[in-house]
């Protein structure tokens, strides 16, 4: 997978790294197991900093995303199993987005409708 | 010497020509997002100042040429003994008038881009399949090194096979009419003097084309899946360049080193057209390769394979318009040498013409800067003080 960073945009780095690995993962186009770059790799690749990268790539183990050892880098971690308690942290992170539709006068059946077609879109691996 | 001054002076001036020819269609092998080291918008590469802007610096540099070779054919009617040193310095001062044509484009070009409010996304990319960066070694066309180290091998065999049979004093020089002019005592260290030279030219040019491979990838992002399989296609190229170069010298080094242990004794035509056989050859096909290739391979135009398409679409559009600050220039410094403290990358392609360059924001390019600034120097210096000392 081609992992992409707009310097000029408003998102930090480490986050756009980490939700192209989580984008990926979720599209299939990154495999349980498969390994990643190292980070120095990967920094270098793309031409950022190596602590840039190392930050992404905690952020994704702590939140299961990656397993990381010593010896081989980076690893996808296999499929994660249902969390109920993925359900308050999604609305969580969710308020920002709604609120934002809702001010521009976005319904709810638009809304559901434009969430259905993304979901569909990364599961057909953006195609 | 007449001859040899002759000799020198065709080859000064084809050196030259070529190198001329090469720094003049710079602009237009270079990529088409490239002006003089400052990136704009490809739709904007035959924008009328953008053509007059590449046209003027190719006539310039066309002049410079013309200037040298005014310069060369003076020396060889005035001053023939000068031939080695003119040889020597001539390339230089073509350096040296590049940059004097390049410093102003390049910032006419960074007005251009400025007055036009010409606005590019700053977009870094890695591939984490790293068909690319990881497996990038074992596509390298390793056969043309271990040809040339086991040519090495087998001439050192020779030579220990050889060895009782050497006159006590052999020689180690000829001149340009193959009598011997310069003799040495036998010993070890003098018979294997010149695989060992081969041997080192043979690591070095391995050395360089690893460089190659482990160069920053620079993917278009208007193409990326196009960019990748030129990339690709490219470096092994340029590999199959190197390593075709590497083994004719290795082959003509050995030849010496087999007249030096008269394996063999060739008469004077066959060794001249050796050399210039070789020379021509490893000169006139990298100046094609660069000129046909383009820079890292934009000319090219290789098969896309499904590996190549790995960019999904899935990645989120940024909708704020990039601000100039954000844009790659700010990190070459005369749009020319990269300075970027945050990229731990220490090889990267040229934004001008088809070569590689450093960061040299890593302390380690400054180690190369000053190994190839020593042997500039060295050889500059050692040719002038032999020529006054001939004198």
């Amino acid at each position: 997978m081609l992992i992409e960073v707009d310097f000029a945009g408003e998102v930090p780095i480490y986050t756009q790294v980490r939700d192209q690995i989580v984008i990926g993962i979720a599209a299939g186009l990154l495999k349980p197991g498969e390994t990643l770059p190292s980070v120095r790799r990967l920094a270098a690749d793309i031409g950022i900093n190596v602590h840039t990268v190392n930050k992404a790539y905690s952020l994704l183990r702590d939140e299961g995303f990656l397993l990381m050892d010593r010896r081989s880098g980076a690893e996808i971690a296999p499929l994660m199993t249902e969390d109920p308690s993925f359900d308050e942290l999604l609305s969580n992170k969710l308020i920002p987005v709604v609120a934002e539709a809702i001010c521009r006068r976005m319904d709810i059946e638009d809304f559901c409708l434009t969430v259905r077609k993304t979901y569909s879109f990364i599961k057909r691996g953006g195609k | 010497m007449a001859e040899m001054a002759l000799i020198f002076y065709v080859i000064n001036l084809s050196v030259l020509i070529l190198t001329g020819v090469l720094l003049a269609a710079m602009p237009y092998y270079t990529g088409k997002s490239l002006l003089f080291g400052v990136r704009i918008p490809q739709i904007h590469k035959n924008h009328p100042a953008v053509i007059v802007l590449k046209r003027n610096f190719s006539l310039l540099i066309g002049l410079f040429v013309m200037i040298l070779m005014a310069a060369v054919t003076f020396q060889y009617l005035f001053a023939p003994k000068w031939s080695i040193f003119t040889s020597v310095f001539a390339p230089f001062a073509l350096v040296f008038f590049q940059i004097i044509a390049y410093v102003p484009s390049w910032k006419k070009a960074r007005k251009l881009k400025k007055e036009n409010q010409w606005v590019v996304s700053f977009v870094g990319s890695a591939d984490t399949n790293m068909a690319l960066s990881r497996q990038t070694f074992s596509r390298m066309p390793w056969y043309w090194y271990i040809s040339g180290f086991a040519l090495c091998i087998i001439f050192i065999l020779i030579s220990f096979m050889v060895y009782p049979k050497i006159p006590e004093t052999m020689v180690t020089h000829w001149n340009a009419r193959m009598q011997p002019d310069d003799w040495s005592q036998k010993s070890y260290l003098s018979v294997l003097s010149i695989p060992m030279i081969a041997m080192g030219m043979n690591v070095i040019m391995l050395f360089s084309n690893m460089m190659v491979w482990r160069m920053k990838l620079q993917v278009n992002q208007e193409n990326p899946a196009l960019s990748f399989a030129q990339h690709r296609k490219y470096r092994l190229l340029l590999s199959h360049v190197l390593g075709l170069i590497n083994l004719l010298f290795c082959v003509l080094l050995l030849f010496f080193g087999g007249m030096t242990l008269e394996l063999w004794l060739p008469d004077s035509n066959t060794v001249w057209a050796l050399i210039i056989g070789t020379t021509a050859v490893s000169i006139l096909i990298p100046v094609a390769f660069s000129i046909w290739a383009g820079q890292a391979g934009n000319k090219l135009k290789p098969k896309v394979l499904p590996e190549d398409e790995r960019s999904a679409g899935l990645i989120p559009k940024n909708t704020t318009v990039p601000k100039p600050s954000f844009q790659d220039d700010r990190y070459w410094i005369l749009g020319m040498f990269y300075y970027n403290r945050e990229d731990p990358t220490l090889f990267v392609e040229d934004r001008f013409g088809t070569n590689g360059g450093l960061n040299y924001a890593r302390p380690m390019a400054w180690v190369f800067v000053v190994l190839i600034a020593g042997l500039t120097i060295a050889t500059l210096v050692l040719t002038t003080v032999i020529m006054i000392n001939q004198m």
